[in-house]
Order: C-alpha cells, then sequence, then structure tokens
C-alpha cells in the first residue's frame, strides 16, 4: 500500500511537474504528437513477418496527411489498447517483443509511464479491465495473465492448458467482463489452424472476485467455430442489454461445415443461447454479391448496429495476393434483426480495416486500391467523403478515440 | 559437388622421410610486349613431374629439393619456355617473361588453357582472393570474405551457424555459391560456406553483379567461386586448431601420384566440433545474459578421390565423399531451446573428365556426373519448454509436443540428386573463342514427418520431383595487341516440377505440375591503357528462377505462389585498376568500381492472417562505389584498406495492386549495410628470429560497420530495431618453419571484445582466441 501511494505521489508530481513547464513553455513536435485521437500505421518488412508500427494523436479527422515523422515506434503485431485515459501497448503475436508497455494521455500528449517484462514467446493481444486488475491473455502459452495496471506488476497468472481441445492449448483471444465474470473466446487451433471436425465454439468463464476458472461452455449445435481473433478486441463484446455476442469466423471462412456467424450469451446466464444464431452462411448480404466468411474488425455501435470489416472469401484471386486482394468489404451489421448491409467505403485487403467512432461518427481504416487511411462516415445519412480524411504512411493500423 | 571439398591431396607415405634440404623457388611471369601479369601459366617441373600455375597477379612459388631441373612455363597464346636451373640455395627467384604465339595450340594442355581463360574473365568485376599469404590462418572462410570490398558475410551465431553471403547488397539466394564451379545454393543444409578448410582453396574468387555463364546456378546478385587446390604429386597435410568456446577442428589429407602410370589418388577429410558457449545479452531482454548451452556443432567429412590420366581421357576422375552433421539449436528470442536439433547426412559420388581436342583440334570438353543421396532431419519433440531461468515453462503445450513454434517436428527429408555437366570450349584463334555450359540437375526427394502430421492431424508433406537445365553460351574477342575483350554471355534457364499440394483448410491433396524458363544476358569488356592501369565495364541482365520453397510452400504454412515470375537484375559496373611496381614504393594496386543495379519483381514473403506466401511486389535500386589499397610498402611490409558505400532504396512508385503512393518509395531498404570498411597491416620477414627456412607473419585489421535500421526509416530516433555500429580489431601471428613445412599460428579475434551483430538480433561472440598447427609433407 505504501509502495501504491508513493506510485500515485510521483505521478501527482510528475503530472505537476509536466503541467507547470508546458504552461512556461508548449513543446514543439512532442513525439507522438498532440490530441485525443490516436493513429497507428504499419510498414512490413520485406521479410513479410516483421516490421515496424508507428502512433501517434491528431486533434480532429480533418483532411490531414500523416507522416510517422513525430510518430512513436511500437511493435509491429501489437494491440493499442485504451483504458480511460492510458494506452496499453500489448506483447502482440510475433515474438518480436516481450513487454508490455503503458502511456498515458496528459496534456493532450502521450507519455510513456511504465512498461512490464512478460514471460518469453508467450504472446498476447487482448486485455480487459476490471477495477485495478487487467487481464490479459497469451494466446501462445495458454495463460491469462492478472496484472495490476496501476502499479505493472503481475499477480497472478491462471493456466488453462486443460481447457486446451486436441493440444493443451485452448488459445485465449478477445475478452470481456461481466459483472464478476470475465468470459474468455478461445480459438482452439491446432497448429495455426481450427480442427477440421470440430465446428465448435468454446468460452472460459473465470470468476474476476477469486481468478478462478468457472468453466468452459461450448457450442456444439450451430456449427460454428473460430471465435474471435487476436487483432480485435471487439470481437466479443456486450450490448446495452449487457447481452454478451461473439463473433465466430470459421476458421477463417475456410473450412468445410464450420458457419461463420454471431452467438450469443444473454445477460445473466453462463450458457449459450441456444434461440440465438446469427448465421452469415445463411444471410444475404445487402450490395455484395458474395457471401460473408467472417469479420476481421468491428465496432459496436449501440442499438444492435455493429459495424464490420466482413472477411469476404470469394475476393481471394487464385493464388491468393494478400497485397492486393481486396477480401474486407465494410458493412453495417444488424445484431438483432440478423441483417448484413455493404457500406460505401471502399474495400480494403487484410493490412486494414480497423473501424472505431469519432464523436457521434464512425472511422473505417482501409487499404484500398485508390485510398489508403481513414474515412470517417456518417451512420445516420450514410454520408462519407469521396477519398480517405485522413492518410498515413503506411497501412492503417489502428484507431482510438480517447475520451 | 560437395565432395570436391574434401579430395584433397596430398603426400605419399614415403615422403615422410624426405626431410632433405628443399628450395623456395619464386617468382612472376610477364608478358614481353605488354610487361603486364600472365594469369594461369602451367609450370611443371620436367624431372618430378609436379608444378603449379601463376596466380593473379603473375607469380608462383613452388618447393623443390635441392637438385638440377628443368621448368617448363607454358600457356595458350604464348611461346612455351624453359628454363634449366641447379637449385642449392634455400630461397631462388626466377621471372620469366613470355612471348606471344599464334601457333601453338595443340601444345598446350587441358589445365593451361582453363586457368588462362582466367585472364579473360577479368573484364567482369571480380574480387580474387588468393590463399597463399593465408596458409597457417586460423581464420576461415567468411572472415576472409568479409574483409572483401562489396562483400559481407551476415552469420547468425558461432560454428556452424545460418550463413548469408551478402554482395553489393543481395545475398542469399540471389547470390550464387559454388566449388570450383559446381552450384551448391541446394545444398547448404550440408555444406556451408565455412566448413571448407581454409588449406584447401587455392582462391576464392568473388564476381559482383554479373554470374558468369560458365557457372550453372540461377543468381543475379553475383557468384561467389571457392576454387580447390591442385596438389603435386606427393603431399600429406595435417592441422589442427583450437579456438574459443571449446571449438577443435582437425583436418587430414593424403594424396599420391604416380606420373609414369598416370594414376593419382587421394584421401583426406575434416572434422570440426563447437560447442559455441558464448555469452550473450538476451536481445529481448536487455540486461540478461546467459551462456549459450544447446548451440553444439559436429561436422564430419571424408572423401577419396582417384584419377587416371591414361583412359583416353585426359583426365578421367572420380571421387567419394561423406558427410555428417548435427548442429543443435540455441533459443535466441523465444524459448530456451534445449532438445531441438538438425542433423544432415550426405553421400556423394563424382565423376569428372576432361578432353581436349575433342572431336577437332581447339575444343576442349569437360564432362561431370554427380550423385547424390542426402537425408536432413530437423527433431523438435520435446514435451516441454523452457525458460531462460532454466526452469519448465511449458508441457505438451502443442500436440506431440515441439519447442520450437506452434507444432512439434520430426522432419526426415531424403533427397537424391543427379547433376549432369557439360562444358566445351573452343578456341578458334588468338582473338576468339566460344563456350558452352549446360548444367542438367534431377531431384526427387522423399519428405517425411509423421510427428507434425499427428500433430495437425493430416499430411503435410508428399514427394516432389524436379528437373531443371540452365545451358550458357558466351563469345569472347580479344584485340591482337591483348589491350581490349569482350565477353558475350547468354544464359537459358528451365525447369519442371512435379509433387502434390495439400489444403491447409480442406487437407485435400492435389497433384500439381508446374514450369518455369527464362533467359540473362550479360556484356563484359576491359581494355588496358598502358601497363599500369585498365578500365572494366559491364552490363548485365540476370533471372533468379523461383526455388522449390518458394514456389510450392512447406505443406503447411508457407502457402504454395505456383504464379511466382522470376525476379530481374539489371546491372552495370565500371571499373578502373592501377598497379605500380616501384623499386622505392614498393607494389601498389588500386581499384576502384562504382555500380548501379534495379532489381525487379522482387520474391518477398508476406504474412498473411490465414496463411504465409510469397509474392512478387518489390523493386529495388542500388548505386555503390567500391574502393580498395593494396600497398607493399616495402619487402616486410604490407597494408591494406576497402571501404564500400552501397545505397539500396525501395523503388515502388505505389503500393502493391493499387494507386497509392508508396510511402516507402526512395527509402534506403531496410536490414542491409550500407557502409563498411575494413583496413589492415601486416609484417613479414624471412628468419625473423634466426635460423633458416622461417617466415614470420604478424598482422591486424579491423572492421567497420555502420550502424543500419531493421525496418524502413520513418523516425530514425526513435526506432529501436537497429543492427549497431561495429568496429572490430584483431590481431594474429603466423610462424612457418622448415620452408613452410610446419605453420604455428596464433590469432585474437575482436580483441576490443565489441558488440557485434550481423543478422537482427542473433548476438556474435566477443573477444575470442584461436591456436593453428599445421604440417605439411611434401
Amino acid at each position: 500500500m505504501k509502495k501504491k501511494l508513493f506510485t500515485l505521489c510521483l505521478i501527482t508530481l510528475a503530472f505537476f511537474a509536466c503541467e507547470k513547464d508546458d504552461e512556461k513553455d508548449e513543446p514543439i513536435d512532442v513525439p507522438g504528437g498532440k490530441g485525443t485521437i490516436l493513429i497507428g500505421s504499419s510498414i512490413p518488412n520485406a521479410d513479410g513477418m516483421s516490421g515496424s508500427a508507428y502512433m501517434q494523436l491528431v486533434e480532429d479527422l480533418s483532411s490531414q496527411e500523416l507522416t510517422n515523422d513525430n510518430a512513436i515506434p511500437y511493435p509491429f503485431s501489437s494491440s493499442l489498447i485504451p483504458n480511460g485515459n492510458d494506452i496499453f501497448v500489448t506483447p502482440g503475436l510475433a515474438g518480436d517483443n516481450n513487454y508490455m508497455y503503458k502511456y498515458s494521455l496528459e496534456n493532450n500528449h502521450l507519455v510513456k509511464k511504465a512498461e512490464m517484462l512478460m514471460d518469453a514467446q508467450a504472446g498476447g493481444n487482448n486485455l480487459v479491465f476490471k477495477g485495478d486488475k487487467a487481464y490479459l491473455s497469451t494466446t501462445l502459452s495458454a495463460k491469462i495473465e492478472v496484472i495490476n495496471h496501476f502499479e505493472m506488476t503481475r499477480t497472478k497468472s491462471i493456466s488453462i492448458s486443460s481447457y486446451g481441445v486436441g493440444d493443451n492449448n485452448p488459445d485465449p483471444t478477445a475478452m470481456v467482463v461481466r459483472d464478476n465474470l470475465l468470459y474468455v473466446a478461445l480459438l482452439q487451433t491446432i497448429g495455426r489452424t481450427a480442427d477440421p471436425d470440430r465446428p465448435m465454439a468454446d468460452v472460459l468463464i473465470i470468476d474476476t472476485q477469486t481468478d478462478e476458472v468457472v468453466k468452459m461452455i461450448t457450442d456444439s449445435i450451430s456449427s460454428m467455430s473460430t471465435p474471435s481473433n487476436n487483432f480485435n478486441r471487439s470481437s466479443i463484446f456486450m450490448d446495452e442489454n449487457k447481452d454478451i455476442y461473439l463473433i465466430c469466423s470459421s476458421g477463417l471462412g475456410a473450412l468445410p461445415g464450420h458457419v461463420g456467424g454471431i452467438l450469443r450469451i444473454k445477460n445473466g446466464e453462463t450458457e449459450f443461447d441456444k434461440a440465438y444464431r446469427f448465421s452469415f452462411n445463411d444471410t444475404p448480404f445487402e450490395g455484395e454479391s458474395n457471401m460473408a466468411n467472417g469479420i476481421m474488425q468491428c465496432y459496436y455501435a449501440g442499438n444492435g448496429k455493429l459495424y464490420g470489416a466482413m472477411h469476404v472469401m470469394a475476393h481471394y484471386s487464385n493464388p491468393p495476393n494478400y497485397l492486393e486482394d481486396r477480401v474486407l468489404v465494410f458493412a453495417e451489421v444488424d445484431i438483432y434483426n440478423k441483417t448484413l448491409k455493404k457500406l460505401n467505403i471502399p474495400s480494403s485487403n487484410m493490412f486494414g480495416g480497423y473501424i472505431g467512432p469519432y464523436n457521434n461518427k464512425l472511422v473505417f481504416g482501409t487499404a484500398a486500391t485508390n485510398d489508403n487511411g481513414f474515412f470517417v462516415y456518417d451512420p445516420v445519412t450514410g454520408q462519407v467523403s469521396q477519398h480517405a480524411d485522413v492518410t498515413v504512411v503506411g497501412y492503417p493500423w489502428n484507431y482510438i478515440e480517447i475520451k | 559437388m560437395i565432395l570436391r571439398i574434401f579430395i584433397i591431396s596430398c603426400l605419399a607415405l614415403s615422403n615422410f622421410i624426405s626431410v632433405a634440404q628443399t628450395t623456395l623457388l619464386k617468382g612472376s611471369v610477364r608478358d614481353a610486349s605488354t610487361n603486364y601479369p600472365v594469369i594461369g601459366v602451367n609450370i611443371i617441373v620436367e624431372e618430378l613431374q609436379k608444378g603449379t600455375v601463376t596466380d593473379v597477379d603473375g607469380k608462383y612459388n613452388l618447393s623443390l629439393p635441392f637438385g638440377e631441373y628443368t621448368l617448363v612455363f607454358s600457356s595458350v597464346g604464348y611461346e612455351t619456355v624453359k628454363k634449366q636451373v641447379n637449385y642449392n640455395q634455400e630461397k631462388i627467384t626466377l621471372n620469366v617473361v613470355l612471348k606471344e604465339s599464334v601457333t601453338q595450340i595443340n601444345e598446350i594442355q587441358v589445365t593451361a588453357k582453363s586457368e588462362a581463360r582466367q585472364i579473360r574473365e577479368q573484364a567482369m568485376p571480380i574480387s580474387v582472393i588468393t590463399m597463399d599469404a593465408l596458409q597457417g590462418t586460423v581464420s576461415d572462410v567468411s572472415e576472409v570474405l568479409s574483409k572483401t570490398s562489396g562483400v559481407k558475410i551476415r552469420t547468425a551465431g558461432g560454428e556452424g551457424s545460418a550463413t548469408r553471403i551478402s554482395v553489393r547488397g543481395l545475398e542469399g539466394k540471389r547470390v550464387g555459391f559454388f566449388v570450383d564451379g559446381t552450384p551448391l545454393n541446394d545444398n547448404t543444409d550440408f555444406i556451408n560456406v565455412n566448413d571448407i578448410p581454409v588449406d584447401m582453396i587455392e582462391r576464392v574468387e568473388v564476381y559482383k553483379g554479373i554470374v558468369p555463364a560458365k557457372f550453372g546456378g540461377s543468381a543475379i546478385g553475383g557468384a561467389v567461386n571457392i576454387v580447390l587446390k591442385e596438389y603435386p604429386e606427393k603431399y600429406v597435410n595435417a592441422s589442427y586448431t583450437l579456438q574459443s568456446f571449446n571449438t577443435h577442428k582437425v583436418a587430414a589429407s593424403i594424396n599420391r601420384s604416380i606420373p609414369e602410370k598416370g594414376y593419382e589418388w587421394g584421401v583426406g577429410g575434416f572434422y570440426t566440433y563447437s560447442d559455441n558457449n558464448y555469452i550473450m545479452e538476451l536481445p529481448l531482454r536487455p540486461g540478461q545474459y546467459i551462456k549459450r548451452n544447446h548451440d553444439a556443432f559436429d561436422k564430419k567429412v571424408i572423401g577419396s578421390s582417384f584419377s587416371s590420366k591414361r583412359w583416353w581421357f585426359d583426365e578421367f576422375h572420380f571421387e567419394l565423399a561423406a558427410i555428417d552433421t548435427k548442429k543443435e539449436i540455441q533459443g535466441v528470442e523465444f524459448n530456451n531451446v534445449q532438445h531441438a536439433a538438425n542433423y544432415a547426412n550426405a553421400f556423394v559420388v563424382l565423376n569428372k573428365n576432361e578432353k581436349a581436342d575433342f572431336l577437332t583440334e581447339g575444343l576442349d570438353l569437360v564432362f561431370e556426373h554427380v550423385f547424390a543421396y542426402t537425408v536432413y532431419r530437423h527433431e523438435d519433440k520435446s514435451i516441454y519448454t523452457y525458460d531462460f531461468d532454466g526452469e519448465i515453462k511449458d508441457t505438451m503445450i502443442n500436440k506431440g509436443g515441439g519447442e520450437i513454434g506452434v507444432e512439434p517436428n520430426d522432419l526426415r527429408l531424403e533427397k537424391h540428386s543427379f547433376i549432369q555437366k557439360i562444358n566445351l570450349n573452343y578456341v578458334l584463334d588468338n582473338q576468339h573463342s566460344i563456350n558452352f555450359n549446360s548444367v542438367f540437375s534431377f531431384v526427387k526427394g522423399f519428405p517425411e514427418d509423421t510427428l507434425k502430421d499427428y500433430s495437425l492431424g493430416y499430411k503435410t508433406n508428399y514427394e516432389s520431383k524436379m528437373n531443371s537445365w540452365i545451358a550458357g553460351l558466351s563469345y569472347e574477342f580479344n584485340s591482337r595487341n591483348q589491350k581490349f575483350t569482350n565477353q558475350l554471355s547468354i544464359k537459358y534457364y528451365y525447369y519442371d516440377m512435379n509433387t502434390t499440394l495439400v489444403s491447409i483448410w480442406d487437407k485435400k491433396a492435389t497433384p500439381v505440375q508446374l514450369n518455369k524458363n527464362d533467359y540473362g544476358v550479360s556484356n563484359a569488356l576491359r581494355y588496358k591503357f598502358n601497363p599500369n592501369l585498365l578500365a572494366k565495364g559491364s552490363l548485365a541482365y540476370d533471372v533468379r528462377l523461383p526455388n522449390e520453397t518458394e514456389l510450392l510452400g512447406d505443406g503447411y504454412f508457407v502457402a504454395p505462389a505456383s504464379n511466382l515470375e522470376p525476379e530481374r537484375n539489371t546491372s552495370v559496373n565500371i571499373g578502373v585498376m592501377f598497379s605500380k611496381n616501384n623499386s622505392l614504393a614498393g607494389q601498389l594496386q588500386l581499384e576502384a568500381n562504382v555500380f548501379y543495379m534495379y532489381l525487379e519483381n522482387m520474391i518477398r514473403y508476406v504474412g498473411g492472417l490465414m496463411d504465409s506466401r510469397y509474392e512478387n511486389f518489390g523493386e529495388m535500386r542500388a548505386f555503390g562505389v567500391e574502393g580498395e589499397i593494396k600497398w607493399d610498402a616495402t619487402d616486410f611490409l604490407y597494408l591494406w584498406g576497402n571501404a564500400t558505400y552501397q545505397d539500396l532504396r525501395d523503388a515502388r512508385e505505389f503500393n502493391a495492386g493499387s494507386t497509392v503512393p508508396n510511402p516507402t518509395e526512395g527509402l534506403r531498404m531496410p536490414n542491409k549495410p550500407y557502409f563498411f570498411a575494413n583496413a589492415g597491416i601486416e609484417f613479414h620477414k624471412n628468419n625473423l628470429l634466426g635460423g633458416r627456412g622461417q617466415n614470420t607473419r604478424v598482422f591486424s585489421d579491423c572492421s567497420f560497420v555502420e550502424e543500419y535500421l531493421f525496418d524502413f526509416e520513418q523516425n530514425a530516433e526513435l526506432q529501436k530495431n537497429r543492427i549497431p555500429r561495429s568496429l572490430v580489431f584483431n590481431v594474429g601471428l603466423e610462424h612457418s618453419l622448415r620452408n613452410e613445412t610446419i605453420f604455428i599460428a596464433l590469432q585474437a579475434n575482436n580483441i576490443n571484445n565489441a558488440e557485434v551483430v550481423s543478422e537482427f538480433r542473433r548476438p556474435l561472440p566477443g573477444r575470442n582466441y584461436g591456436l593453428k598447427i599445421r604440417y605439411i609433407w611434401k
């Protein structure tokens, strides 16, 4: 407790010290820029498995061309996770980084606060918060790490190896906290793909008061599999009714007999809702002639409206070209009425697709044929700019509105 | 192919007793009209039927017992010269001048022609490293090559670690690797450039930006050709090297020929072992140092040869060789690997035949067959993974275990390879010659990994068959006064492949057949202004066909990409060479080159969400300058230095498949050194410590590599992924006794204990030491 107070004192002192300095001399070209909107971009290297990513703040999304000249580098495969004024940079999945970093927004600037050494080759791109605790799912080591995100210390490791089906790793990914329960989506891959003979979806439930596993629940009747993904923290989310929705991508759309769609765990329940099954395979995709196979990125905007970058396998060339094939089609997904409607936003390759809120509008990151950057979309009027409002150097990799 | 490495040679047991006094004969051969050094002159001692050839500087040396001999100096295009000399001193210098001839082609032996051809190849941008001065060195080939302008050797660790040769910024598969002209790129699991003992190497040729048509490989960035020694008829060589990190190297060879019967045989081999247990800082855990403890390397090679000069061919040559390698895998970034290892075994049979005046006068034939049976194994089946504190981290996290990646492996890849090479050289006259080269290869692979199949639930690898044919045709012109040389070459590439691919998604296996063909062309010329100054120019358009892995993937994570186009490289080189032999200033050599390259259709690995594959989407341009100076300042002091600046830039105008400007256009290509330099000083003196027949060589050299980024430069001040600047100093002492019969060498590398990295996040050893003892009977 003393340590915590001391830390808080230091933070407070640092805050006032910064404030005083800022009053005297507003820094020019502070690394990371200035504003409350965080933009991430990525540039892959020639080896295809490594690269660099950059984050920077901007004040608004008026038409502008961003460079990375003043951006802060972060690991290529890491995600940026907001919590209030804090931004956490996860260890990532490429194995090129073992640290989790914490930044804070202070005077509209990014200030690095702490870094925390994590296990080697553990991976981890999803982080959720419950009070002073944060839960990091380490996909490669079958653990849920419990972290005090104020002190950036690990308080517990929850091993979930025994819930692996076919191997000893259930591959935990995206999570959501409802009341005192943590719901962890489990990819259940063997090697790098889902088990073709197991078209099922698993969610692990952990009691956040004891940090013990309560149980694993399985949907085995809808043929939906591969719930959530490592780069989409919204692939398991909660609506206004506190119902939890789980996005399944059917082995990324290519496993015969597997279905892409959405499952639900109703408020107050700890089992899948057998009455709810939103199959993309059976749903016409308005404005798009091909079926959607899954959702790569999404944002839930309320009132049953989910905005997603739909993964459409039919848009792959043969053989696939991951740079040139625009396989992510932006859509409005009505999770209550189970409809799909294509939006008038250029489709992206696999290196874009990020979606988030901006005031009362929405932002879509796309690496399209003629545009590379972020489009601002008005969901009420359907209006969108003809070209990207904000262009970036590299692929549009992340977007966060810090409130 | 591989076996050429081991077919060594040397020394008859009967010669063990020959402790008789010997003469060290040295000298040079020059052109009578131009005073240029003549390379590749055949020098035969008639009485002993032994000999040598002159090197790139026209120099030679021979060790002979005291006595009276007749020396024959012969080379294509020159009149043969005989010299009778009575040798009764320890050291004699004999310089010879050769006059041009137009009628003596029939008199010249095949070997003499072959060596003489090197003169004309000088039109190409080439660096030649002769090993004469390094007979006792502790250094390996990488260390020697790394001190050459335009060349970098990128190594991931200690002895036996993966090594990439980089020539003018192009590296790996883009650079051909040859031993005596036989391509070895596809066999690097079995033989590494460093595996070849320096003792067995005559010279190393580095072709920059151009790959000679006489070589059979598909490369675009240049080529490294290691030329092995030709031994005298009686020769025994034995050496032992002890280096830091429990490294031991033993090499031995015996060669014996019976000139009157035309037979020659040899047997040799070498053994290398290292723990590679140097201390390193974990790249992902700054401040934490560990001693590498699972990086042992163990390699055994044995070979034998037999040749006859009486079986219709001028030379019929037959070799057998076997290789056994084990290499543990050191964890560096992720797990502390404790069990995974690679194994490589090879058994090779080679037959090479040479015939001069084949079918018609002036037409020389060399044809060669190689059969190799190879077995490569990759074992990664531990049920535990470990952290760097030595504790068990996880148990069977993957189905079936494994410490690396997300699936276990117990791979056994068995291959049957056959290579057939034909070279026909037709010398029309002193000015014109034509060369045709053909390399056909057939490879059949039988991969099996039952553990991986068990883990993934389906069979991932299938048999494959591949045929390839690479043909080259060259025309060479030399002006009457030999001042001007021009070589025009075209190459044709073809290959086809049959295999079975399995879809990562529906697990269905589908037979696949594909074929590719393409061509390349190059022209190189040289003009000698005067005996001291010459200029070179070359223009090349080369292609590299996609290899098996790029086209077919690995049956699992790397998806097939059968639509890949070949990489195409256009390169231009202009160079000047100046040499001056001055009694006051000593011998001075200066060389400078300027080059430009444009590489299209670069094959790059693209990571996807589902799997990964190779795609054509890169373009790169490169501009560079190299400079080198060598100066024999006095008869005991030698100074040298070189520097390379190579500016490789991304040249794509747009992002792949879009009209969006490429954000990295014009930026320096990441993970490529762009400025490096080497310099050295050497002191050498005979009988420095008194006595007779001794030579002492003391040297010091240093290498500098400027820091470079692992990623494209965006915000260099904050970008952490970088390969640090390094400045490394080495010192050494070599001492030979009894007229270069015994060599003793001591060497200290990286004496300043600098942080050295040549592959990102792969720390190399700090200060280290070596001791070598070598004994030669001849």
